[in-house]
């Protein structure tokens, strides 16, 4: 039944509720102009939606 | 309670994989019958079937043997091929139609394998038609029925009725955690039961 | 909000939550777990409320107008079979497609993990779970990269947002039209059971105890920081109702003693009294029995969960965790599908003569009613509660 699907972590050990961590895609963006607080905040919050939505499967 | 002298049949009991294997294996080579071999294996599993019904072993216990008969089965099978098992007789079983819970249907039919039976097990979400089909194919003088929701009690009564209207010579025995007496009366079963070993008492009594 | 509806809300909710904090309120609050139940109730097939989401949702509409309960499980299928299909999703089979339409929907049970994936599991179970669990358990996505597979991301995410948006505005109607509370507003779970349900399946958890019990107790590990977030994540901040916990697995006779203790137990308690420390509390949901682990529940900070008994030994449950816990259930289905109104009346009567005395008590079936329960007997449990039940 169940197909073999290899792949290799991009991360490790991440904590809860996040997907791709802000501090990766910080060093990704470059220059930030204006506040980076609001884009992280903005940023964690889809990331955490993103989260919640792969482990709904699991978590019933 | 089963006393156990085999140093195979222990060693399933007591859940020893490697000795198993290694037993079987061994008993192969100096030319025992497979045959005898599957009824060491047998005796075993009744013990655990036993030891669960005490409360001394759970079903981690008794998914774990099975798991380890299949192993032992697995390495029997190509000697096993040709030779005739006897059996004490067919019994049909298997879950109601719109119920999928089979953990204590397959601790049933565990237990009828290892008293010697030919257990047809229908699997799961099962329609009256293919008992009944079954039955006559299998010629089975019981079929028995498991169902743990109460909202597919009513599909267990329609498979009684429709064998009793069919005519043939069967009995049933239903069984689950929430059967009781009443209910057998309500749906019309010959036997009822919520624990597994009496698979093995109503068998005795239909097959003498 | 209409005056008197909240007025209606305000009492409900003080003696519901009366209850969870070991108080007494005026009457012994009734919480009934109703699933299949509301919706023929509401004459809607299975079909109907599993796929249509506006449906499953009405369904709650006719019982909040019908039927006085202090608090509600919320809309009867948890699950929106349309989500399902459209990601393809092989775990469920859903009323009017693979089944009749008046069928509970069915599980299928696989090990979708499988034991070599413990260690990208135990590195990364979140992208573990994107990568490599979703492609096996849902069609669509069986060629990552595929543009079914991208298009299937995109439904699956945007319907679990549509479908969390519709609960919320429902909830809001119900209490302001309705007086309707929620029995919980949240959910989480036995990080074993996490591992055990979904992704390993029982037979494959059964063998991995004996066979590499050093992966599981590391993946348990990993699960308590998951199962502790998605609790709080699911709550959305909301604090004074419970979590919802169904909890399958550790009853009896699934672990013996010792694997209970060394597998179950641990990383359960730590994901509670987390929960606690939060200011959540939890729902035991015990399915089953869980007459031999009572000592060790007791263990949990007081007022921590509320226990509800399934077959769990109803004497043995108020002597040990009595006063410590608030509880609740132990009406039989059995007799709320096969038995007179008479009958369920004596034994809500006897429920409450027994268990509801010193408060901490509330009125509910053992397991979830599905359709198979009778209207005059869900009626006679809620006129015996309202009868007998008054402080
Ligand atoms: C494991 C489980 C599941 C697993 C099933 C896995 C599987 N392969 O079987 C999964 C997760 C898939 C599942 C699904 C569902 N389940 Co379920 N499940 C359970 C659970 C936790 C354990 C059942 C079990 O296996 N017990 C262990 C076995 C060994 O015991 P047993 O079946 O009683 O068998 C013993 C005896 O009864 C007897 N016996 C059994 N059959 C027979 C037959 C004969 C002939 C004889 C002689 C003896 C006999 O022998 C056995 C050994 O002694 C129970 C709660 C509980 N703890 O009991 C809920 C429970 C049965 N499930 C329930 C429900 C509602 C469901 C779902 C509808 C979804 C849901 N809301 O949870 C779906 C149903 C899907 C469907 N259409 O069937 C309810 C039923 C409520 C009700 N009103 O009837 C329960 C009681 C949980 C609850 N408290 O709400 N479930």
């Amino acid at each position: 039944m169940t197909k073999e699907i290899v792949s290799k972590n991009t991360f490790k050990n991440l904590p809860p509720g996040v997907c791709v961590p802000w501090e990766q895609k910080l060093k990704e963006m470059g220059e930030i102009k204006g506040d980076p607080d609001i884009i992280k905040k903005e940023w964690e919050q889809l990331d955490a939606f993103a989260y919640v939505y792969i482990w709904w499967w699991v978590q019933r | 309670m089963t006393n156990l002298t085999d140093e195979l049949s222990i060693a399933i009991a007591e859940l020893d994989e490697d000795k198993v294997m290694a037993l079987v294996r061994e008993r192969l080579r100096a030319g025992v019958e497979p045959l005898e071999i599957v009824k060491k294996l047998q005796d075993g599993m009744t013990r655990v079937g036993e030891l669960f019904e005490t409360g001394e072993y759970y079903l981690s216990e008794l998914i774990n043997c099975g798991e380890i008969m299949k192993g032992a089965m697995g390495e029997l099978e190509p000697s096993l091929a040709g030779g005739e098992q006897k059996y004490r007789g067919n019994i049909v079983i298997g879950t109601v139609k719109g119920d999928i819970h089979d953990l204590g249907k397959n601790i049933v039919v565990m237990l009828l394998k290892g008293t010697g039976y030919n257990v047809i097990d229908l699997g799961v979400d099962v329609p009256p038609a293919k008992f009944i089909e079954a039955v006559k194919e299998n010629n089975a003088p019981l079929l028995a029925l498991s169902v743990l929701l109460t909202s597919c009690l009513d599909s267990m009564k329609e498979v009684v009725e429709e064998v009793k209207k069919s005519g043939l010579d069967v009995k049933v025995l239903i069984g689950g955690p929430i059967i009781d007496d009443q209910f057998r009366e309500y749906c019309g079963a010959d036997y009822s039961s919520n624990i597994a070993s009496d698979g093995v008492k109503y068998a005795e009594k239909v097959f003498g | 909000m209409a005056e008197d509806k909240l007025k209606l809300y305000e009492e409900r909710k003080k003696r519901y939550l009366a209850a969870m904090n070991l108080e007494k309120p005026d009457k012994v609050p009734i919480r009934l777990s109703l699933s299949e139940f509301v919706a023929k109730h509401a004459g809607y097939t299975l079909q109907e409320i599993y796929y249509e989401l506006e449906k499953n949702i009405d369904s709650i509409n006719k019982l909040l107008t019908d039927y006085d309960l202090d608090a509600i499980t919320g809309a009867p299928s948890l699950w929106w079979a349309s989500l399902h299909d459209a990601v393809g999703a092989k775990y469920l089979k859903f009323a009017g497609r693979e089944l009749d339409p008046n069928t509970q929907f069915q599980y299928h049970e696989e090990a979708y993990m499988l034991p070599e994936d413990y260690d990208a599991f135990i590195e990364n179970p979140t992208e573990w779970i994107l990568n490599t669990f979703l492609p096996r358990l849902h069609e669509e996505l069986s060629e990552p990269g595929s543009y079914r597979a991208n298009v299937s991301l995109i439904k699956g995410a945007a319907g679990m947002a549509m479908q969390q948006g519709m609960n919320q505005k429902a909830w809001a109607t119900w209490a302001a039209e309705y007086g309707g509370v929620p029995a919980f507003t949240a959910m989480s779970k036995a990080p074993f059971d996490t591992l055990a349900d979904t992704l390993r399946g029982l037979s494959g958890i059964m063998l991995d105890l004996y066979q590499r019990p050093e992966k599981v107790k590391a993946a348990l590990e990993v699960l308590i920081p998951h199962n502790i977030f998605y609790g709080m994540a699911t709550s959305g901040g909301e604090m004074e109702f419970p979590l919802f916990m169904p909890l399958h697995r550790g009853s009896f006779p699934f672990l013996n003693p010792k694997q209970w203790a060394e597998f179950y137990w641990p990383s359960l308690k730590q994901v509670i009294e987390a929960l606690w420390s939060k200011g959540k509390r939890t729902l035991f949901f015990a399915e089953g029995n869980w007459t031999p682990y009572l000592e060790s529940i007791a263990e949990l900070p007081e007022k921590s969960i509320v226990f509800h008994v399934d077959m769990t030994d109803m004497a043995k449950a108020k002597k040990i965790l009595g006063g410590r816990f608030c509880l609740s259930g132990n009406i039989p289905n059995m007799m709320l599908a096969y038995g007179k109104p008479e009958e369920v009346r004596d034994y809500v009567k006897r429920l409450i003569d027994e268990y509801a005395g010193d408060g901490g008590f509330i009125i509910d079936a053992a397991a979830v009613i599905q359709g198979d329960a009778r209207e005059e007997n869900i009626r006679a449990v809620i006129e015996a509660a309202r009868e007998y039940g008054v402080y």
